[in-house]
């Protein structure tokens, strides 16, 4: 049975080692939650998408929130054995 | 925003001013303070990181944002909610906003004398007031449908969600 530092350890590990973020970008841990039948982990993090860079030709205030807009994905981890589960991404 | 019947809405609105509900003052101080608050601000949950954008893209078809003493009254007191970590972030976004809008004041008396004062109430009836003179951005679709029969300048955010 892992525990939740493990289960965000093993999350951004498998996330990394998909490819599914950006190397160059910083990931923050948003939620991590172990579900009522203490079955499966769900980590959540977050991240500023460099390659989301606002259109030059957009304006002020559209840049601005453009830049500052997060992407997000949960991994879902098998408490029992730490095995990924599935990986997606979640719209906020 | 590519599309073209949300565009048509705005054409020719860069000489005019844009007056937002509290609602959307509210999702707009969150926006510029931080759009993590989407997910964990009960008040703003109901919209996602893509309605900032709109926002924000209307906001840019406009000249300035101006807003009235009673939007920013109601979007002080809900942004009152958060917590400590988030409430000096969040008020000094709103303080910067205070340094680029217009804040337009309506006495008691003068309100309450319009018809729309006792169907909507204050604010609401500021901004029914200030609908000609400038573009009002609402959520809430009892002001809208009313003020379209009327053929004031009051467009729904929500219907501009849905368009895209």
């Amino acid at each position: 049975m892992i525990e939740l530092k493990e289960a965000v350890s093993k999350s951004l590990e498998a996330l990394k080692n998909n490819a599914l973020i950006p190397e160059e970008t910083t990931v923050e841990l948003e939620e991590a939650e172990l579900d009522d039948n203490g079955k499966i982990w769900t980590v959540t993090f977050s991240y500023l998408d460099p390659q989301q860079d606002p259109d030059s030709g957009y304006g002020r205030n559209l840049r601005a929130i453009m830049a500052k807009r997060r992407t997000y994905k949960a991994v879902r981890i098998i408490a029992a054995d730490g095995s990924i589960r599935g990986i997606k991404s979640v719209h906020v | 925003m590519s599309n073209a019947a949300i565009r048509s809405l705005f054409t020719g609105s860069g000489s005019r001013s844009l007056l937002l509900d509290s609602n959307l003052l509210l999702l707009w101080i969150t926006a510029q303070y931080n759009l993590r608050l989407l997910a964990t601000f009960k008040r703003v949950q109901m919209f996602t990181q893509e309605d900032a954008l709109l926002l924000a893209w209307i906001i840019d078809q406009f000249d300035a944002v101006v807003t009235t003493a009673h939007v920013v009254t109601e979007a002080s007191n809900l942004g009152n909610s958060l917590s400590s970590n988030s409430r000096h972030g969040w008020f000094t976004a709103l303080s910067e906003f205070s340094t680029t809008t217009l804040e337009e004041t309506h006495p008691l008396n003068a309100l309450a004398s319009c018809e729309e004062f006792i169907r909507f109430g204050v604010t609401d009836c500021a901004l029914t007031d200030l609908s000609s003179k400038y573009q009002v951005l609402t959520t809430d679709h009892r002001l809208s449908n009313y003020a379209c029969e009327l053929g004031m300048q009051v467009l729904n955010f929500n219907d501009l969600r849905q368009m895209i």
